[in-house]
C-alpha cells in the first residue's frame, strides 16, 4: 500500500486579472519531505505558497491536502480550515501577545492547561522555553523566526509552508538559525514546502528542488541531480554559475574545445554543452586558456577564462600563483561528473 | 463532506463577507443622509426662499470663508513659523498651548466677544469715557463673524503647518545651505514650499468647518447659508428649502474634501527614507525673543483666554440653573458616549474592510465635511416616516435619540476613521494570514488581532468623536427630541435671551470636558506622525 502525499498540486493556474501568474504547476510533498522551491522574485513561487494556503483560490487544477481536495477551479476551503502550518519571511508574530500566547494562538478546544503545556513543548523544541513570558519586540530576529516555527507546529499540522524564513537573517546567524530549525522539522516528521531564492539554502536543505520561473516549473529532482545535470541553462543558472559552450553532435560523440566526448542521449545536431566552473581544472594535455582576470575570494579563486571565442568560469580551492591574468595555461573537464548536452530544440 | 465545507470560488473577492456587510453599512449610513438632502430639496415647495435671499445667503458664507480662510492662514501660519523655526522663551509650551482654542466651541468665543467689544460693554465704555474715543462697528457682523472663527479655527493650519516644518527632513535645507543659499532664501524657496501641502490640508479644514458653523455665525446675527438651513427648517418648516440650501454646502464640502485628499498625496514630498533629523531651530534672543514670546501670548490671549475669561467673569455675575446645567450635561454625556460607540464601531468596520479601498473612506470623508446642519435635515425625510408610523408618543422619543446619534455617527466616522487606520498600519498582512492558517474565521481574525493592535487608536477615535458630539449644535438643534436639551443647546437658548451670564456655564462646562481631552490628542497625534515628537528622533 502506498501512503498518500501530504501535498499533492496537479496541473495548477494562477492569474491576477488578465496576468498570468502560474501556470501549470504538478508537485507532490510525501510525510516527513523538505521540498524547496526555488526561482527569482516574481517567478510566482509565493503566490503558489499562498495559493496551498488558502490565502488566494486558484483559476484552474487541483490541491489536495492528505488525498481531500481542498481546492479547485470551482471552490476552495478557506485557510483556517485546511490545519497548515505558515513562517513567513517577517513581522508575522502578534506583537498584542507574549511568546506563549502567540504559540498557543493555533490551540484552540483545548483546555487552558493543556494549551499552555503543547505551546511550551513546541517553543521547548526550539530552544524557546524560557522566553515563554517575554514579547514579541524584544526578541532577535533569529528567535522571532523560530517563534514563527514553534507557533506553525503548535497545532502539529501535517505540512508546514515557509515563505523566506530565512531571508531576513543576517547572515553569521542564518546558516546556524536554518539548521537548528531544518533539525527540528526532521525530526517531527511534518512535510515542509520552503520557498526560497537563495540557492545554497535551497540545496543544502531540501530532500527535493523544485526550480520555478516566470510561472512555471523549470525542474523538479534532488539537489544534486538538479545542480549537475540541469534540463537548462535557465534551471541550471538558477542554482549557481554555469558554463555553456555552444558544440555539435555526431554519432561518435560530441565535438568540443576539449576534444571529443562521448555521452549520455543519443542527440544529433547543436546544442550546448554545461558544466559547473568547479568541474574545470588545469590539466597539462588540456586545451590552451587564456587567463581573462581573476577574483579571490576566500576559500575560492574565480578565474576567467578564454577558450578560443568562447569565455569560461572556473573555481578552485587556493589561488594559483601560476593563474594571473594574461597568462596562457591549458585545462580539461574533471572526468568524476560528466557535463550535460542541452539540446537547442528545447524549449 | 468537503461539499458542505468549500466557498464558492469567487475570484478577487478575499474580504471577509460579513465585514464588508458592516463597511457597506457604514458608507450607507453617511449615504443616506446626503441622498435625503438631494431628494428632499428636489421635492419642493421650496417655502420662504426666493432667489435673492439664496444669493444673499451664499455670497455671506461665500466672503465668510475668504475671510476665515486668509485670516487664519496667517495666524496658522505665522504661529506655526515661529513655534517650528525658532528657540525662544515659552515655546516649548506655546508649541501645544496654540491648540487650545480647537477646546472651545465657536459660540463660547461669540459671545465673550459680542459682550466685551460691545457698544455698551466695558471696552468700548471706558474708551468712551476716559479717553473720548468712539470705535465704529460692532461684533454682530460679518467681520466680527470672521474674527471670531479665524481665532476658533487658527490651530488646524497651526497644527498642520507646524508639524510639517517639524518634520521636513533637514537634508533638502543642509543641501541648499550647501549650494550657497542664504537661511532666508533656504525658507523662502525651500522650507515654505514643502509646507504647502501641508497649508493646503489645514485650510481646508477651517474652510469645512467655517462653513458648517452654526452656533457662533447665528449667535452673531449674520445669515450664511448654513444658519439658513436652520432658520428656514425652524421658522418656515419647510424641510425642502432647507434642504436646497444644503445642496451647494455638500457640493463645496466634496470640493474642500478633494483639495484635503490632494494635498495629502502631495504631503509625501516631506517624507524620505533617511532618517529624521529634526532642523534645529535659531535660538532668538534679546528684542526678537521679547517679539516672538509677545506674538504668541497675544494670541494665545486674544483666541482664548480673553473671550472666555470675560465670558466666565459673567457667568460668575449670574446664579447658574444647576438643575438644568446638570440635567443637559448628564443627556450630552449619554450621547456622547453611544455616539462614540457608534461611529468607532463603524469606522473599524471600514478600517478593516476598507484598506485597499480609498473610495470607502473617501465617501466617509464627505460626512465628515457636510455641515451638521445638512445632515441633520436630510435624515428629516426617513424621520417623518417613522414618525408617522409610530405607533404612540412614547417613541417619539427614542426615535429622536436614535436620529440624533446617527447624524453624530454619519458625520463623525472619518473623524474616528482616521486615528484606527493609522493603528492599523501595525497589523502587517502576514499576520492575518498567519492567524487564518492558525484556525481564525477572517472575524475572528479581525476579533483576536486587529481590534487589540487598533485598541489605542479605537480609544483616541472614540474620544473625538466624544468631543465633538459634546460641541455640536446644530445637528442637535434639529433633531433632538422636544426639550432635550444639550450643554450646547442650552448655551444657545440662553445666548438668544441675551443672558450672556447664564450661557456662560453651559459653554465653559463644554471647554473644561474638552480642553484636556484636547491637550492630550494633540500630543498623541502628533507623536504618532514620523517624527512627530520634535525631541524623539534616532
Amino acid at each position: 500500500m502506498t501512503i498518500d502525499p501530504v501535498l499533492s498540486v496537479e496541473g495548477l493556474g494562477f492569474a491576477y486579472g488578465a496576468r498570468t501568474v502560474l501556470s501549470d504547476i504538478d508537485l507532490t510533498v510525501d510525510p516527513g519531505e523538505l521540498v524547496a522551491i526555488l526561482g527569482p522574485s516574481g517567478s510566482g513561487k509565493s503566490t503558489l505558497l499562498r495559493l496551498i494556503a488558502g490565502l488566494e483560490r486558484p483559476a484552474g487544477g487541483r490541491i489536495a491536502i492528505g488525498g481531500t481536495t481542498v481546492a479547485d477551479a470551482r471552490s476552495s476551503l478557506p485557510a483556517e480550515r485546511r490545519g497548515l502550518g505558515l513562517v513567513f519571511q517577517e513581522d508575522a508574530l502578534f506583537p498584542h501577545l507574549t511568546i506563549l500566547d502567540n504559540v498557543a494562538f493555533g490551540l484552540k478546544g483545548l483546555p487552558r492547561s493543556e494549551r499552555r503545556a503543547r505551546a511550551l513543548d513546541a517553543l521547548d523544541r526550539l530552544g524557546l522555553a524560557d522566553r515563554a513570558d517575554d514579547w514579541p519586540h524584544r526578541l532577535s530576529g533569529g528567535e522571532q523566526q523560530r517563534v514563527a516555527v514553534a507557533r506553525a507546529l503548535a497545532p502539529r499540522p501535517a505540512l508546514v509552508l515557509m515563505d523566506e524564513p530565512f531571508s531576513r537573517l543576517d547572515s553569521a546567524l542564518r546558516q546556524q538559525i536554518r539548521e537548528d530549525v531544518v533539525a527540528v522539522l526532521r525530526d517531527t516528521g511534518v512535510g515542509v514546502v520552503l520557498v526560497t531564492h537563495d540557492a545554497e539554502e535551497a540545496m543544502s536543505s531540501a530532500d527535493r528542488l523544485v526550480l520555478m520561473a516566470d510561472g512555471r516549473m523549470l525542474q523538479t529532482g534532488t539537489p544534486e541531480a538538479c545542480y549537475h545535470r540541469p534540463v537548462s541553462v535557465e534551471a541550471g543558472r538558477l542554482l549557481g554559475p554555469l558554463n555553456v559552450v555552444p558544440v555539435e553532435a555526431e554519432k561518435e560523440g560530441v565535438v568540443t574545445p576539449f576534444g571529443r566526448l562521448t555521452l549520455d542521449g543519443s542527440t544529433t545536431g547543436i546544442g550546448d554543452l554545461a558544466f559547473r566552473p568547479e568541474t574545470l581544472m588545469r590539466s597539462s594535455d588540456g586545451v590552451e586558456a587564456r587567463v581573462v582576470s581573476r577574483t579571490f575570494a576566500g576559500a575560492v579563486t574565480r578565474y576567467l577564462l578564454s577558450v578560443g571565442s568562447v569565455r569560461l568560469e572556473m573555481k578552485s580551492f587556493g589561488a594559483d600563483p601560476e593563474l594571473v591574468e594574461g597568462q596562457t595555461v591549458r585545462v580539461a573537464l574533471r572526468t568524476e561528473t560528466a557535463p550535460t548536452i542541452l539540446s537547442r530544440d528545447q524549449p | 463532506m468537503i461539499e458542505t465545507a468549500v466557498l464558492p470560488a469567487r475570484r478577487g473577492l478575499r474580504l471577509p463577507s460579513t465585514l464588508s456587510g458592516i463597511a457597506g453599512v457604514a458608507v450607507i449610513v453617511v449615504l443616506a443622509p446626503l441622498l435625503g438632502v438631494a431628494l428632499a430639496a428636489a421635492r419642493g415647495p421650496w417655502a420662504g426662499l426666493s432667489v435673492g435671499t439664496l444669493t444673499d445667503y451664499a455670497t455671506t458664507s461665500a466672503v465668510l470663508a475668504v475671510g476665515v480662510g486668509v485670516l487664519a492662514s496667517l495666524l496658522g501660519v505665522g504661529s506655526a513659523w515661529l513655534v517650528a523655526q525658532y528657540r525662544f522663551p515659552g515655546r516649548g509650551a506655546f508649541s501645544w498651548l496654540l491648540v487650545l482654542p480647537l477646546a472651545a466651541p465657536t459660540f463660547a468665543l461669540a459671545y465673550g466677544y459680542a459682550d466685551l467689544l460691545d457698544v455698551a460693554g466695558p471696552l468700548r465704555t471706558w474708551l468712551r469715557q476716559d479717553f473720548d474715543i468712539e470705535v465704529p462697528g460692532t461684533m454682530r457682523s460679518l467681520p466680527g463673524s470672521v474674527m471670531v472663527l479665524s481665532l476658533a479655527f487658527y490651530p488646524y493650519v497651526y497644527l498642520a503647518v507646524r508639524d510639517a516644518l517639524l518634520n521636513r527632513s533637514s537634508s533638502a535645507h543642509e543641501a541648499a545651505r550647501a549650494l550657497g543659499a542664504s537661511p532666508a532664501r533656504v525658507f523662502w524657496r525651500v522650507t515654505l514650499p514643502m509646507a504647502r501641502p501641508a497649508l493646503a490640508a489645514g485650510l481646508a479644514l477651517t474652510l469645512m468647518e467655517t462653513l458648517a458653523d452654526y452656533g457662533a455665525v447665528s449667535f452673531l446675527s449674520v445669515q450664511t447659508l448654513t444658519t439658513g438651513v436652520v432658520r428656514v427648517w425652524s421658522v418656515n418648516g419647510s424641510p425642502a428649502s432647507a434642504a436646497l440650501l444644503g445642496l451647494p454646502l455638500i457640493g463645496t464640502a466634496a470640493a474642500l474634501l478633494i483639495l484635503e485628499r490632494w494635498s495629502r498625496s502631495h504631503r509625501a514630498y516631506g517624507v524620505h527614507a533617511g532618517g529624521w533629523r529634526p532642523v534645529p531651530g535659531r535660538t532668538l534672543t534679546g528684542w526678537r525673543a521679547v517679539l516672538a514670546t509677545s506674538a504668541c501670548s497675544l494670541l494665545l490671549v486674544v483666541a482664548f483666554i480673553l473671550p472666555l475669561g470675560w465670558l466666565g467673569w459673567n457667568g460668575l455675575q449670574s446664579t447658574p440653573e444647576w438643575p438644568r446645567l446638570a440635567a443637559a450635561a448628564g443627556r450630552v454625556a449619554a450621547l456622547g458616549v453611544a455616539g462614540a460607540l457608534v461611529a468607532t464601531a463603524l469606522a473599524l468596520a471600514l478600517a478593516l474592510a476598507g484598506r485597499g479601498r480609498p473610495l470607502l473612506t473617501r465617501l466617509a470623508g464627505l460626512g465628515y465635511a457636510t455641515p451638521g446642519a445638512v445632515m441633520a435635515i436630510g435624515l428629516l425625510v426617513p424621520a417623518g416616516l417613522l414618525w408617522r408610523a409610530m405607533p404612540g408618543p412614547g417613541w417619539m422619543f427614542g426615535i429622536g435619540l436614535v436620529l440624533l446619534i446617527y447624524a453624530y455617527a454619519s458625520r463623525l466616522m472619518a473623524a474616528a476613521l482616521e486615528p484606527i487606520a493609522s493603528a492599523l498600519t501595525r497589523a502587517r498582512p502576514s499576520m492575518s494570514d498567519a492567524a487564518r492558517a492558525l484556525g481564525r474565521t477572517p472575524l475572528g481574525t479581525a476579533w483576536s488581532v486587529h481590534v487589540p493592535l487598533a485598541s489605542g487608536g479605537l480609544l483616541t477615535a472614540a474620544l473625538i468623536v466624544f468631543i465633538d458630539v459634546v460641541k455640536e449644535l446644530p445637528a442637535t438643534l434639529i433633531l433632538r427630541p422636544f426639550n432635550f436639551d444639550t450643554l450646547a443647546v442650552l448655551a444657545d437658548a440662553y445666548a438668544r435671551d441675551e443672558r450672556i451670564g447664564q450661557a456662560a456655564w453651559p459653554a465653559l462646562m463644554i471647554v473644561v470636558v474638552a480642553m484636556p481631552a484636547c491637550l492630550w490628542l494633540t500630543r498623541r497625534i502628533s507623536r504618532a506622525r514620523p517624527g512627530g515628537s520634535p525631541q524623539g528622533d534616532d
